[in-house]
């Protein structure tokens, strides 16, 4: 019986996934943990991997197509074999393959599967409940398919393709502390490719001390789309300084009557908010051959993470008070901190503020944030001495950045834009109403 | 310590307990002038007479029954039955007597005698005398089990056999009696129910006695140099049995082959699978307990018929390697 491909789900929220590219066409041959298409999840792509060998006797979702997860993407079988075309979802199938095969033996050495049950040494079972892993992850290496102690001690933490497990025993690899790029961390045939590359070049390199980690995960998706920004988009970036003194002393009044905690970048993104309202040309996107001008504000906020940065979106900015954007704005950083954030949570961003103000930066050019046109970048308050009038003064200034795409906006309207940022920092009030 | 054959090591144990205790004598069928059907006795009809070691008449029957009547009155006998195999004529005077009499008269009544018999097969003696029946008597409450494998176990257990206040079976294997091996001089004593760890090794435990222990061995020997390493261990007396030592190699290793020539089915190598399944090394082991024993099938006279009917140096190999793969 055909094996059904299935899109897989990839993540505790992936509800669906778009098919990117198949790398196989009908009536290849395909072996089991070879890549057998690329689809996109949760703004990340990721390899799907064959779960058995065979051919590729059907592709039922064509490149493009959206899918449930679990719903039948594919079918891998012996040529000629026909499958339904109907689509199921795996539920249906692995019920059918349950009554279809439990009860018959595959081959006279493999165990009999019952459902529910795991076969597995008494050493296997202590060893395992000792460390507190799950049998039914781990693959019997037996001769009736048993789990055994060596299989449980192997098992530890690496979750590896019987491909890429095959690559390593083959290149005497050790995959012992080694994390994947695939799902959940697997160890799939492109890691252990790269290992292979990594080992092959060290001879040039010896005597110098470094560590070596894989491009993989986040790290690789932002240096992916950094390159890519950074190709595509001609870039400006100008800086201004903002006076917040009288922000300051309203921030400090505020916060002693109001319920929550302001922060100097809850203004900075009502301000955003505000002009975007005012200078639509800022918020919008350059797509092929045109310009798409978005009506809502949708302001993405960078938060560092201890590994990589995350940029969730505040939705519908532009009707939001000041107060509500504090609020959603400490929600989305939390979550993003716990890795608790929503696909839904990061996408359909028009505009971002990128803070480093804490860290004394006075002045930066941040990368946009591709579709977006615009990036805002927030430095360090300071204090500084003005002359007002006569009169020497201390102020408190505040450092701005905006990167904006030249395509889009140009040079002056960029300066007009921020300069409508700094003129409401510099009246806050206007922004309250 | 010097080199002498497990038969001389039987001789010897009797000559030494026959020289120090009046009351030890031998009787059985030709163990006198003729020295025994294996010529074990040889010698001893002249250093003893014809009172101590004594010829029986062919009746199974009479020699244990006598021996266990000469026990209870206070003699130390050695009975010798030719062949394990008529133990079977024996065995009424062995269950319901020499087993029975201590328990049934309180304690009171002593039966110090030991059975000596020649089990197993090899010889071309067919299947009414190739047998190895060592389960039956393991089944009876009241006789203790010996099976010596080498020379320095035999004289020792043989010793602590003839001393012992209970009915002892003592099997001697046929093929063994050539075999030599070092024995001290000086008198030595192994005490019933200790095993013996005759190889180290710590990825398999063979279970396994008598004439089997030095097969065992030698694919131990040759196993290692593929890196496999074969814990040996012989219990030397399956009744009382060194639970302790087989469940702690059980332990170290996580997984056990049993091995003796005695048919499978009802072999005593169940008994030793069960306990140990029964006990604490259950969680240790990392494959089933797998019994390697004789076919369930009579010992053909046919030579290479008889040599495959039992454990073979390939049939252990293959087993070892099944559960170590």
């Amino acid at each position: 019986m055909a094996t059904a491909v299935i899109m897989p789900k990839a993540g505790m929220a992936m509800e669906e996934g778009t098919v990117i590219k198949w790398f196989k066409k009908e009536g290849d041959q395909v072996e089991q943990g070879e890549p057998l298409l690329e689809i996109l999840t949760d703004k990340v792509n990721m390899e799907v991997e064959a779960q058995t060998s065979g051919t590729l006797i059907k592709i039922v979702k064509q490149e493009g197509q959206v899918v449930p997860v679990t719903n039948v993407i594919g079918y891998i079988g012996a040529v000629g074999e026909q499958v339904e075309d109907t689509i199921k979802s795996i539920e249906d199938v692995s019920k059918e393959e349950i009554s279809e095969n439990k009860g018959v033996s595959q081959g006279n050495k493999k165990l009999e599967a019952v459902i529910g049950k795991q076969a597995a040494t008494p050493a296997a079972r202590r060893i395992a409940n000792e460390k507190d892993i799950d049998l039914s992850k781990i693959r019997g290496s037996g001769s009736f398919g048993e789990i055994k102690v060596k299989d449980v001690l192997e098992y530890k933490n690496v979750s590896i393709t019987p491909l890429a497990r095959r690559m390593a025993e083959e290149n005497e690899l050790n995959i012992g502390s080694m994390t994947g790029s695939g799902f959940d961390g697997k160890i799939v045939k492109q890691d252990i490719e790269s290992l292979l590359t990594l080992k092959e070049e060290k001879p040039k390199i010896a005597g110098e001390k470094f560590s070596r980690r894989p491009l993989k995960g986040i790290r690789k998706i932002i240096a992916e789309r950094m390159l890519q920004s950074h190709i595509e988009i001609p870039s400006v970036t100008l800086h201004a300084k903002a006076d917040v003194t009288e922000l300051t002393s309203i921030r400090e009044k505020l916060n002693k009557t109001i319920d929550i905690k302001l922060t100097y970048n809850d203004f900075v993104l009502k301000a955003a908010a505000c002009a975007l309202k005012e200078f639509p040309n800022v918020n919008a996107s350059l797509m092929g051959e045109e310009i798409l001008y978005k009506e809502e504000i949708n302001i993405g906020m960078a938060v560092a993470l201890e590994d990589g940065l995350i940029v969730p979106v505040i939705k519908g900015a532009e009707d939001m008070s000041i107060k509500k954007i504090s609020i959603k704005a400490k929600e989305l950083s939390g979550k993003a901190r716990e890795g608790k954030l929503m696909p839904d949570d990061m996408i359909g961003g028009t505009f971002t503020v990128s803070n480093l103000g804490m860290y004394d930066i006075v002045s930066f050019t941040p990368i946009i944030n591709q579709p977006e046109s615009a990036i805002l970048g927030v430095c360090a308050i300071e204090e500084e001495l003005r002359l007002s009038g006569e009169k020497i003064e201390a102020r408190k200034i505040m450092g701005l950045s905006l990167t904006f795409d030249h395509r889009v906006i140009d040079g002056a309207s960029g300066a007009i834009f921020l300069r409508r940022i700094k003129t409401l920092l510099e009246n806050p009030l206007e922004m309250l109403i | 310590m010097r080199e002498i054959t497990y038969a001389q090591g039987i001789k010897e144990a009797m000559s030494e307990e026959m020289r120090k205790d009046e009351n030890v004598f031998l009787m059985g069928e030709d163990v006198g002038l003729y020295g025994g059907a294996f010529g074990v006795s040889v010698g001893m009809f002249e250093e003893f007479g014809e009172e101590r070691v004594r010829d029986t008449p062919i009746s199974e029957a009479v020699i244990a029954g006598a021996a266990a009547g000469a026990a209870v009155t206070g003699m130390r006998p050695i009975a010798e039955i030719m062949f394990s195999d008529f133990t079977t004529i024996s065995m009424d005077q062995l269950v319901n007597q020499a087993a029975k009499m201590r328990y049934m008269f309180g304690g009171k009544a002593k039966v110090p005698m030991v059975l000596r018999t020649a089990g197993g097969s090899g010889t071309g003696a067919a299947a009414q005398h190739s047998q190895s029946l060592e389960a039956w008597f393991c089944h009876v409450p009241g006789l203790k089990v010996v099976i010596p494998s080498t020379p320095y176990d035999a004289k020792g257990l043989l010793k602590a056999a003839i001393r012992d206040d209970n009915p002892v079976v003592f099997i001697e294997q046929k093929l063994l009696y050539r075999k030599k091996g070092m024995v001290p001089e000086e008198d030595y004593v192994i005490e019933l129910g200790t095993a013996d760890v005759k190889r180290e090794g710590k990825d398999l435990t063979i279970i396994t006695y008598g004439r089997m222990v030095p097969t065992c061995l030698k694919v131990a020997e040759d196993l290692s140099k593929e890196g496999i390493e074969i814990e040996v261990v012989d219990p030397r007396t399956l009744i009382p049995l060194d639970k302790e030592t087989l469940i702690k190699s059980a332990k170290k290793t996580g997984r056990v082959l049993i091995v003796h020539e005695a048919v499978k089915t009802g072999g005593f190598g169940g008994e030793i699978a069960a306990m140990i399944a029964d006990s604490e090394a259950f969680f240790y082991l990392d494959a089933p307990i797998k019994r390697l024993c004789g076919l369930d099938i009579p010992i053909p006279y046919c030579p290479e018929l008889e040599k495959n009917a039992v454990p073979t140096e390939e049939t252990i190999k293959d087993a070892v390697l099944s559960l170590v793969k």
